[in-house]
């Protein structure tokens, strides 16, 4: 006869004691692996939400771009309108024109019958050494919008710069530790800081403007321009922009006009903008689930470990009891030659067979009730077959742990004092 | 003259209680041999479960010597006793001591835990006809008489065919035929050249022995 044939007699035999043990690890393993289920389904379902989401905005900013370029077609384009004479290539290499024209001009256009322009914003920009800090600044002076005189009267797309005040870039009132209020000193004329821009990332950083007309008077030319901004320019044909350049150069001969990079700038910033709120949306998306994670998890650190506590107390007191009522069997075995490495096989390989069957039960249980975990998962999706394995192996072990100390006591109980006393 | 199966010398066992020691058995010298039943009797507490228990090899005596097979168990670690006492010794108790949960076959089957039987099923069977049990092979303990459950109890104690039987009151729970049946079966374990040993206090299973020792 086996030890395993014994060990089986006597489980069918105390089936109550065995019975209980099953129940109190099966409904652990119930618990603690739906529990686990909830985390890794949760992590699954957030990757897989993410991740579509992630596809998602992907989808949508091409087609936002898409959109955006479309409508941008029906828009209208915008316009530098520089002196005569005035090389192109200078214009792109260092931003502006380096000759003048008369401010008159802008007058000129404004009072003309033009049709296909809609704002007029004349501007007379240099890069100089701002004498009083040291620094290379871009100085730009405006008058704000002209307006046309046989159109009605619009509101202006750009404030003029008041009289005495400067408008800052970034890195100009950052460096200086300038603020809206703040007094300076530019080529000997003192200011008052108006406004301050935020960061752009674009020469705008290192702008200062100011009144046209002060900006003249600084630089020494009184009367002067070096360009025209035309914005909203609207044309009938698809060439737009010889459309506008035949009508302006009509009234202004010679002068130089070159498309302004508004609509890609335009493209780009709404792509930008499109990005970041996509990124905001992703990581309050992100920071939803890590909570949800977070609590579901807090709630299963305390319930999973006191169950399994609890389980091997009960595992440890119905060995317990197992022992007790088999002292005249021990008894016997030992005084018959059986050793004590036996009977503690005997008990421990009962141990490992609750274990096992607990196990198998709580599996069974969460596979029968049909229970479906947060991404639509099942128990079967979630566990790995490593995982599975380590489960199946793991939990017989920590039963023969909760029997160890009872199975000892046992197999070195001495027979003698067991038959004495019987 | 042939050499005892079982032999004491001077055996002594004390206890310790909390007025002191008291002694269990002191000074019972005892030989038995081949195709000798050897009776012990005395008043309850003399010491006769005790003495059996230290012949049996289970309980080491306090002082004297035990000698089985020419060989002194005591000397012996736990787990090479345990593989002597299977191999030399068998045990007859009042309580039976059969494993509730298996049935007839199985009970008589469990020295085979300590250690490999030849032919242990089919001599376990032969036996068990033989003491009229054949039909109850497959019957648990509590479905047998007490006189069948000693005889299955006997037929445990010399399936191995142990030179020495220690019998502890073997008919102490039975009636007058179950305990004339059971002597008769240790009667022929005797003429069958085995040595064994019995407590009792029944003057007629003590008519059976080959002598008697009283402690």
């Amino acid at each position: 006869m086996s030890i395993f044939h014994l060990i089986l007699r006597e489980i069918a035999h105390r089936r109550l004691n065995f019975g209980l043990g099953i129940l109190a690890v099966g409904a652990t393993v119930f618990v603690a692996l739906g529990s686990w289920g909830m985390l890794a389904g949760h992590d699954r379902e957030s990757e897989q939400s993410l991740s579509q989401f992630d596809q998602e905005t992907a989808e949508n900013l091409k087609n936002l771009e898409d959109a955006i370029r479309k409508s941008m077609k029906g828009l209208g384009l915008n316009i530098f309108v520089y002196p005569e004479g005035q090389e192109r290539s200078e214009v792109y290499a260092q931003g502006y024109a380096s000759k003048t024209m008369p401010e008159d001009y802008v007058s000129k256009l404004a009072n003309s019958d033009i049709v296909t322009v809609n704002h007029l914003l004349p501007s007379l920009t240099r890069k100089i050494k701002w004498p009083e800090q040291e620094r290379t600044i871009v100085l730009i002076g405006v008058r704000g919008e002209v307006p046309l005189a046989f159109k009605d009267p619009k509101k202006p797309l750009i404030d003029p710069v008041a009289s005495g005040e400067l408008v800052m870039g970034y890195e100009l009132h950052k460096g200086l530790g300038l603020e809206v209020g703040s007094r300076t000193v530019l080529m000997g004329k003192e200011f008052v800081i108006g406004k301050c821009h935020p960061e752009r990332g674009t020469v705008d950083d290192i702008t200062v403007w100011m009144n046209l007309k002060e900006c003249q008077e600084l630089l020494e030319l009184p009367g002067k321009i070096n360009a025209i901004l035309a914005l909203e320019c609207n044309c009938e044909t698809l060439d737009r922009l010889a459309e506008v350049r035949a009508e302006i150069s009509a009234i202004l001969p010679g002068t130089q006009i070159i498309e302004k990079g508004s609509r890609a700038l335009a493209r780009a910033e709404a792509r930008v903008k499109a990005k970041q709120t996509s990124a905001q949306q992703r990581q309050l998306k992100e920071s939803h689930f890590t909570k949800e994670r977070l609590a579901r998890e807090k709630v299963f650190t305390v319930l999973v470990p006191s169950l399994v506590g609890l389980c091997l107390v009960v595992v440890g007191i119905l060995s317990f009891v197992n022992v007790r009522d088999r002292q005249a069997e021990i008894g016997i075995f030992r005084a018959i030659g059986v050793s004590s490495v036996k009977v503690l096989g005997v008990f421990l390989g009962r141990a490992w067979l609750l274990g096992f069957a607990g196990v198998v039960l709580g599996m069974v249980a969460l596979v029968a009730t049909g229970a479906k975990f947060p991404g639509d998962a099942r128990l079967l999706d979630l566990l790995g077959r490593g995982e599975l394995l380590k489960i199946l192996l793991g939990v017989p072990i920590l039963a023969c742990g909760a029997a160890w100390l009872p199975s000892l006591a046992a197999s070195r109980k001495d027979p003698a004092e067991v038959l004495r006393h019987d | 003259m042939t050499e005892p199966i079982l032999q004491c010398v001077n055996p002594r066992k004390t206890f310790p209680s909390q007025s002191g020691e008291v002694t269990a058995v002191s000074g019972a010298n005892l030989e038995v041999s081949s195709g000798e039943l050897v009776g012990l009797f005395g008043a309850s507490g003399c010491g006769k479960s005790t003495l059996l228990l230290m012949a049996g090899g289970l309980m080491v005596p306090t002082t004297g010597t035990i000698q089985v097979c020419g060989q002194d168990p005591y000397s012996m670690n736990p787990s090479a006793r345990a593989n002597f006492r299977a191999e030399n010794i068998g045990f007859l108790f009042q309580q039976f001591h059969l494993v509730p949960y298996l049935d007839v076959l199985e009970n008589v089957l469990v020295p085979t835990l300590a250690g490999e039987i030849p032919a242990a099923r089919v001599r376990a069977a032969e036996l068990l006809g033989k003491f009229s049990l054949g039909h109850r092979l497959a019957h648990r303990p509590s479905q047998l008489s007490t006189g069948e459950q000693q005889r299955v109890a006997f037929v445990r104690a010399i399936l191995r065919k142990p030179k020495l039987l220690i019998a502890d009151e073997p008919t102490g729970n039975l009636d007058a035929e179950n305990s004339k049946a059971i002597l008769d079966f240790i009667d022929q374990y005797v003429k069958e050249g085995g040595a064994a040993v019995m407590a009792t206090h029944y003057p007629a299973a003590l008519e059976r022995t080959s002598r008697s020792i009283k402690l």
